[in-house]
């Protein structure tokens, strides 16, 4: 077994100077995964390789510790890895001449790997199976990944330079290390800006208020000083609990004149009955100046069912032309992301056109909350709608506030049944929610919609360890940030932007209204149907169309360079 | 350039347009609203006074007015606040003419029309009128209507173009509602197409106009409309594939024949005039096989009706079919398709489009928001994209035929005239890059479809058949014989045109707006193409209009875009993603798909026809910037160019002309046999080459135009050239671990398109039919702005062009006298163009509603159970927003100051616009109403 294994290490190690340390990998996973469930198996010299998004590959298949490669026999050294981590589920089929293994991935894509033994396919099975659901967070591809290209100082999600913008809006806040060391809220970052009127010592009091410690604080400042913020839902409980320190929380973020509303994600019946379970919502008595609104949103598990036939439709190539539609429909995805553009969009209304603040939290406060926040800045901030500002704007409000990614992107689509409750593509519904923007707005995004496709992928399988957590603190105890490379460092590194810039983009510095009627809502085509859309399928034709303009884009760049030189020289001579 | 900035003012001029005639004062003084006001009030008496006089300077030529109403209400679009503007509603033979001084509160169309007002519609695409009486009733009238009493309340007219125009008899004097009521009715729903208004106008637009004509049509091409031979011949002694094999026959020149077919058409050169007189009538609706298309592999496509079933001259059918096998020297078989059994029949179509009317036109915002969560299901119920999709099937299935050189594709339809012209059509624009041009599609839209005999009048329901009530009723329609059935198979092809836009954007030239533009064209009774049903029909009626008038009379064919649009408009139906390789395409266009003989080549150029190619409007636009032009690109010069400077050399020829080597780098967008006739000829053939470059330079006009042109194909080079490196930079995928290597391939503009025919591929064409729902628009989104975007890359890449050019002349001639080219000036920000440009113009106040969509909605409906929960924030937030604002209920939100700010000097006429409406006169308004 070992000599087997040392075999194809060495062969490993031979072929493929990157990506990752084989050895180094494979003898970690060696000494934490016990021999016998990882299977005798490690290469199988012939074999063929389809899959939905590749031409047939015919060659050697090798498994290592975070991968599975296919080295192509045809000479053209074309080699195809598919990550184990992107596994969601196996199909096996074994015949007597030959085995196929249907990998379905996370990225609703499929794979099916064709070898003669039986053997050989019952071991790769069951090695992937396993390397496909290790939990150890150590064990994690990314931990393994070192980035081959240079990598930019991103930077992003920068108290100081959040701290900064505000403060040229309004001098009423100050950072705050209340939460050092996670202390009161284990979801929240380390350094927060909160209200200067308040001490650390009420921020304190209101968390203990809060589910899960989620105090209420500051997500965005408009230009006219009204600002959004973010919560979990007040504990209340049956015996109508209340906090002064709460409320005095809030209250000073609106004056002394204004008024402002808190949207529950969550109907106000199911509001109510939360508090026999210890929550429940604010009441009008207690927040007079604070007007309620409800706006059902629905929680990760619907949004996992939804997501569920979404994918069974869109790859269903058999599908009768007649039915294909109201399918799609009764998958009911459109609605969900109707719903949550609708409460983006009046949130947003709230701010720009009421002049009101706005404070927004679901149950828990990462789940539908974060959805609103984030696309109520992209709405409104034409900052977040460059390529930069977009990354922050996700760091920021996802990943440094809590919006838990292990749970919910543990599973995805190909395995009902086995996911647990936690499951959701709340991510996915947001990104989806930002392409329906970009595809009613095309000229007002600095990027176009292959990062937002890239970003889906990359939330349930990469080597970048940028959604490895649920959490800071949990990203904190793994040392997930000085361990494993950035996603952002890796998008914003410079061989790598250019390629996901619009290039029809024309900044504008208001709003835009995104429209919510169904005729405006289209199906992610680049993410769900890759091959069915018309904006996706002739990928070709469609790069051809973006390349086009980049070389448009560049044309007009290099003239202009020459008319500036022939300026000079003409000025010159004039003198 | 230049075009870009009249746009600017054409705007702001459209804003005010309705009717400018009132003084030259008013004109001038558009830009300041208080003055606009003034004038309006000054004018509302002179209406009273004279309608008649008023109204007289805009008729067209022939066109009389027949009724008209004073002080009507005009509302606006889908408002349910009813806000409209009061004027003079005209009725003419034409249209209904509405006929205001206030500036419209909101705009409906930003194009220039020069035929129609943006409030008036033409009496052929008056639909169903409906009537309100004041006691609230709704009633429909039909043609037939003849009690029509006095107290008409409303007027509401739904369109054929989905529009709907609301009219108010309110302020009215009694009687006035019903006069014009009477008038429309009497007037909408003529019986024979000699009654038609495009007998009147023509006949008087010949007496009065003579020859103003503007040589600004954006087809410098004039369009062949195949009534004469020297059309056809061009068509089919040009291709090699076909030459000696078929030939154009006159059997039917005087249309004794046949009825339905054109009087020249094209058939294998083996089969007598004699023999074809005789076999004409075994064929069903008296049809021939006729030619349609040749592949350069000698594989043709033909379009035939059905042989009579009770025909028992069976050979007569075989024969033929032999002999079109024998024009292809491969002796392959033909296959048949039968077009009733593959497309949907034309019931099926009528009431398709009749349901997707339905649902493409909401009466108010509620019933369109209320679409929600059934759309995908009514657009599958719809069947339309179904329909469409079969449509492209079938074209893809004869296109992979005949592009692998399977055999000759004969089509076959009982009447074969609609599927036929529709599925030919669609063939050749797939297979035949030439036919993806504008002027290539326009020929071939007007071989097939007019000169085909498509029969637009019984089709399209433009006369009005009294014994079927078919125009009203589709469902229930008993006119199932195909002969006189109503169905809209045109539009159908059109949809088909839109989807290989949308999927294949960098190689076709049309746009949406072109497209819709030909749909509104078969409504406007100005033109002779739309309005017959076949060739004969237009023959008979032409010659007792001949017989009544002494001068001859000449027709209007819609390609003729000068007649409806001026130039700037005309500019909106190029695709800019095809616009730099247009020059490439003109110059395909008129050479042999194959390379062909040189002697047609050398005839082609050397006519008067190509040489108002040079003339493209790039072209004029570099020629009115730079007034000297014979001077050459220096070496040291080119180096600036990078990557090109090794590829790219530049020469002079003792006649100016310029030669661009361009042999040794590989273009990847361009047709190189078009090319190669065109500017390298002297490299391949050099005595033809030499010969064009002596003619052209005859003139130092010319001579100026071609150096321009070199320029700018030069500069189009460069980007092809680029385009490799382009690609190789822009290959590099971020690879996570599981992505895997695309192929980035660019395929060349010759191949055979592919598109993708299933439901699921295809795009419901918003901007056809959901133009004129003022709220689905969405302010600076949707793809129009995107075009205009990309239409301003392509401006900016030619006036730096033309730019360096004139730094360079100025350098190289050390002359710093020459005036610098006009400075570029920036074009309507884009971020105001409407989703729906140039329809539904921008009205910044239903901008606020239309966008907010849902939102707006949301509030507004739970406002009447506010009281059930308080889950419904808005009643508060509208509340409050009418308490501060003093405005009356519903009413959007104006535009907040950074965003007036925002829109920056750009849009001061829209702003200002704005603000009129915003304070003086729609107060008056609604406080009148």
């Amino acid at each position: 077994m070992w000599a087997m294994f040392k075999q194809s290490l060495d062969e490993l190690t031979s072929t493929t100077p990157k990506k990752e340390d084989p050895v180094k990998a494979q003898l970690l996973l060696m000494q934490l995964v016990s021999a016998e469930t990882l299977g005798t198996t490690p290469k199988v010299e012939e074999a063929f390789l389809e899959g939905s998004c590749i031409s047939k590959m015919i060659g050697s298949a090798c498994l290592t510790g975070h991968h599975l490669i296919l080295y192509s026999h045809s000479g053209d050294n074309a080699e195809h890895w598919i990550l184990h981590k992107n596994v969601d589920a196996i199909d096996r089929r074994f015949g007597n001449d030959k085995c196929q293994i249907t990998l379905k991935c996370k990225d609703f894509e499929t794979y099916c790997l064709t070898v003669l033994s039986q053997e050989d396919a019952t071991n790769i099975a069951n090695s992937i199976e396993v390397l496909s659901s290790l939990d150890n967070i150590n064990l994690q591809y990314p931990f393994f990944y070192k980035a081959t290209n240079s990598l930019s100082e991103s930077n992003l999600g920068s108290i100081e330079e959040d701290f900064l913008m505000i403060s040229n809006v309004s001098d009423q806040w100050r950072i705050s290390e209340v939460n050092n060391n996670f202390q009161i809220c284990p979801t929240y970052p380390q350094r927060i800006i909160v209200p200067k009127s308040i001490s650390d010592q009420m921020i304190f009091k209101s968390s203990e208020f809060r589910n899960l410690g989620r105090f209420p604080i500051l997500s965005y400042c408009h230009h006219n000083g009204r600002v959004v913020m973010r919560c979990s839902q007040p504990q209340i409980g049956t015996n109508n609990r209340r906090c002064k320190e709460d409320e005095k929380l809030i209250n000073v973020v609106l004056g002394s004149h204004h008024r402002g509303y808190i949207m529950d994600t969550r109907t106000q019946q199911i509001a109510l009955q939360a508090r026999s379970k210890g929550g429940g919502t604010e009441t009008e008595f207690n927040y007079p100046q604070w007007k309620k609104i409800h706006h059902n949103l629905s929680r990760p598990s619907a949004l996992y069912d939804s997501i569920c036939k979404l994918v069974e439709v869109s790859r269903d190539k058999g599908c009768a032309v007649d039915k294909w539609r109201s399918r799609l429909e009764s998958s009911n995805w459109l609605h969900h992301v109707k719903e949550v553009l609708t409460a983006s969009c009046l949130v947003s209304q709230c701010l720009d056109k009421e002049g009101a603040s706005v404070l927004i939290h679901c149950a828990d406060g990462f789940d539908s909350t974060l959805q609103i926040t984030s696309l109520t800045q992209i709405i409104l901030n034409p900052e977040c709608r460059t390529l930069r500002g977009f990354l922050n704007l996700v760091e920021k409000e996802w990943i440094l506030y809590g919006h838990p990614f292990r749970e919910r992107c543990a599973r995805s689509v190909y395995s009902v049944g086995k996911a647990s409750r936690d499951e959701g593509p709340t991510f996915l519904l947001f990104l989806d929610c930002v392409h329906q923007l970009q595809h009613q707005y095309p000229l007002s995004f600095e990027f176009d919609g292959s990062l937002l496709c890239q970003i889906a992928r990359h939330t349930y399988a990469s080597q970048f360890g940028t959604f490895l957590c649920n959490n800071e603190l949990e990203r904190f105890t793994s040392r997930v940030r000085s361990k494993t490379t950035s996603l952002w460092s890796h998008l914003l590194s410079d061989d790598v932007f250019p390629s996901y810039l619009n290039p029809v983009y024309q900044p504008r510095s208001d709003t835009i209204w995104p429209s919510v009627a169904p005729q405006s809502l289209m199906l992610w085509g680049e993410l769900f149907t890759p091959f069915v859309d018309p904006s996706a399928v002739t990928r070709r034709c469609l790069r051809s169309n973006k390349l086009y303009l980049h070389e448009l884009r560049s044309t007009i760049n290099e003239l202009s360079k020459e008319v500036s030189q022939l300026e000079e020289q003409e000025e010159k001579l004039k003198t | 350039m230049s075009m870009r900035r009249t746009f600017k003012l054409k705007v702001n001029q459209v804003l005010h347009r309705p009717q400018h005639h009132n003084s030259a004062a008013a004109a001038s003084d558009h830009d300041n609203p208080l003055k606009d006001i003034k004038l309006a009030g000054a004018y509302e008496h002179v209406y009273q006074l004279s309608p008649s006089s008023e109204v007289d300077g805009l008729l067209l030529p022939g066109e009389i007015t027949v009724g008209h109403a004073k002080e009507v209400i005009s509302y606006v679009l889908h408002d349910e606040n009813r806000r409209g503007t009061s004027g003079l509603l005209v009725c003419t033979n034409f249209r209904l003419m509405f006929v205001t001084d206030k500036p419209p509160y909101c705009n409906l169309i930003a194009v220039d029309n020069k035929l129609i007002g943006p409030q008036d519609v033409t009496l052929s695409n008056i639909e169903t009128i409906y009537i309100e009486k004041q006691n609230g009733k709704r009633k429909k009238l039909y043609p037939t209507s003849r009690n029509i009493k006095d107290g008409i309340q409303k007027l509401e007219i739904h369109c054929k173009d989905f529009r709907i125009l609301t009219y108010s008899f309110k302020l009215s004097v009694l009687g006035e509602g019903k006069n014009i009521v009477r008038a429309i009715l009497h007037h909408s729903y003529p019986q024979d197409s000699s009654l038609s208004f495009a007998m009147e106008y023509i006949s008087k637009k010949a007496s009065k106009e003579t020859s103003t004509k503007e040589a600004s049509n954006i087809s410098s091409k004039v369009v062949s409309l195949y009534r004469k031979v020297d059309d056809w011949e061009k068509l089919i002694m040009t291709s090699q594939a076909m030459k000696g094999r078929w030939r154009i026959t006159s059997i039917n020149e005087t249309f004794s024949l046949s009825a339905t077919m054109p009087g020249l058409f094209v058939v294998p050169s083996s089969l007598s005039d004699a023999f074809l007189k005789d076999a004409i009538h075994q064929y069903n609706n008296n049809r021939l096989p006729i030619w349609c298309y040749t592949h350069p592999n000698k594989c043709s496509l033909l379009r035939s009706s059905n042989f009579r079933e009770e025909s028992v001259q069976f050979q007569v059918d075989q024969k033929i079919r032999q002999e079109i096998t024998k024009c292809d020297p491969s002796g392959r078989k033909i296959r048949m398709m039968d077009l009733n059994k593959m497309c949907p029949t034309l019931q099926q179509v009528q009431m398709s489009f009749h349901k997707l009317k339905t649902s493409c036109m909401p009466a108010n915002e509620d019933e369109y928001m209320e679409s929600d969560g059934k759309w995908y299901s009514t657009l599958q119920t719809i069947k339309w994209l179904q329909f469409v999709s079969c449509c492209l099937e079938v074209a893809r299935t004869c296109v992979d035929h005949i592009d692998s050189g399977l055999g000759t594709v004969l089509l076959i339809e009982t009447l074969g005239v609609d599927w036929t012209a529709c599925i030919s059509c669609l063939v050749q624009v797939l297979i035949d890059p030439t036919k993806r041009t504008i002027d290539g599609l326009s020929e071939l839209i007007q071989r097939e479809w007019i000169i085909g005999c498509h029969p637009f009048t019984t089709r399209l329901g433009i006369l009005h058949q009294p014994k079927k009530s078919s125009k009203f009723q589709p469902e229930s329609s008993t006119s199932d014989h195909p002969e006189v059935c109503k169905s809209p198979i045109f539009m159908v092809f059109l949809d088909c045109l839109y989807q290989i836009l949308t999927q294949e954007s960098t190689k076709v030239e049309y746009t949406s707006f072109f497209l819709t533009s030909l749909a509104d064209g078969t409504r406007l009774p100005v033109f002779d193409t739309f309005i017959f049903n076949n060739e004969r029909e237009r023959n008979r009626t032409l010659q007792q209009l001949n017989q009544q008038r002494t001068t001859d009379i000449e027709t209007i064919s819609i390609w003729d875009w000068d007649v409806q649009y001026p130039h700037h408009v005309q500019q909106l139906f190029i695709n800019p993603l095809y616009r730099c390789k247009r020059f490439h395409h003109l110059v395909a266009t008129t050479t042999p798909p194959l390379g062909g003989n040189s002697i047609a080549t050398n005839d082609d150029v050397t006519s008067p026809n190509t040489l108002d190619l040079t003339t493209t409007p790039k072209v004029e636009k570099l020629k009115s910037s730079k007034k000297s032009s014979t001077h050459h690109r220096s070496a040291s010069d080119s180096t600036c160019l990078d990557t090109t400077t090794s590829s790219m050399t530049s020469s002079s020829t003792p006649h100016g002309h310029k030669r661009i080597n361009s042999n040794s780098y590989e273009v990847p967008y361009q047709p190189p046999q078009g090319r190669s006739v065109f500017y390298c000829a002297g490299d391949e053939r050099p005595d033809s080459g030499r010969s064009v470059a002596n003619s052209r330079s005859s003139s130092t006009d010319n001579m100026a135009a071609e150096d321009d042109e070199a320029v700018v194909i030069g500069l189009v080079d460069q980007v092809n050239s680029r385009a490799p490196q382009v690609a190789e930079r822009l290959r590099f995928v971020p690879n996570s671990a599981n992505n895997n290597n695309d192929v980035i391939g660019c395929r060349d503009d010759d191949d055979v398109m592919q598109v993708k025919t299933g439901v699921q591929y295809l795009r419901f064409w918003k901007f056809a039919y959901l133009r004129w729902v003022s709220f689905s628009q969405l302010i600076g989104g949707g793809e129009s702005p995107q075009v205009e975007q990309e239409n301003k890359m392509a401006d900016e890449i030619v006036q730096l062009a033309s730019k360096i050019e004139h730094l360079e002349a100025q350098l190289c001639n050390g002359d710093t006298s020459v005036t610098s080219p006009p400075p570029r000036v920036d074009d309507v920000t884009v971020q105001f163009v409407s989703s729906y440009f140039p329809y539904l113009a921008i009205s910044n106040k239903s901008a606020n509603k239309s966008t907010l969509g849902r939102v707006y909605n949301f509030s507004r409906k739970k406002e009447g159970k506010s009281t059930t929960s308080a889950s419904a924030p808005s009643p508060k937030i509208h509340h409050h927003h009418h308490h501060t604002e003093g405005k009356p209920p519903h009413r959007p939100a104006p535009l907040s100051p950074a965003q007036v700010a925002a829109s920056s000097h750009h849009m001061v006429a829209l702003s200002e616009q704005q603000q009129t409406s915003e304070g003086g006169t729609y107060n008056r308004l609604s406080s009148g109403v």
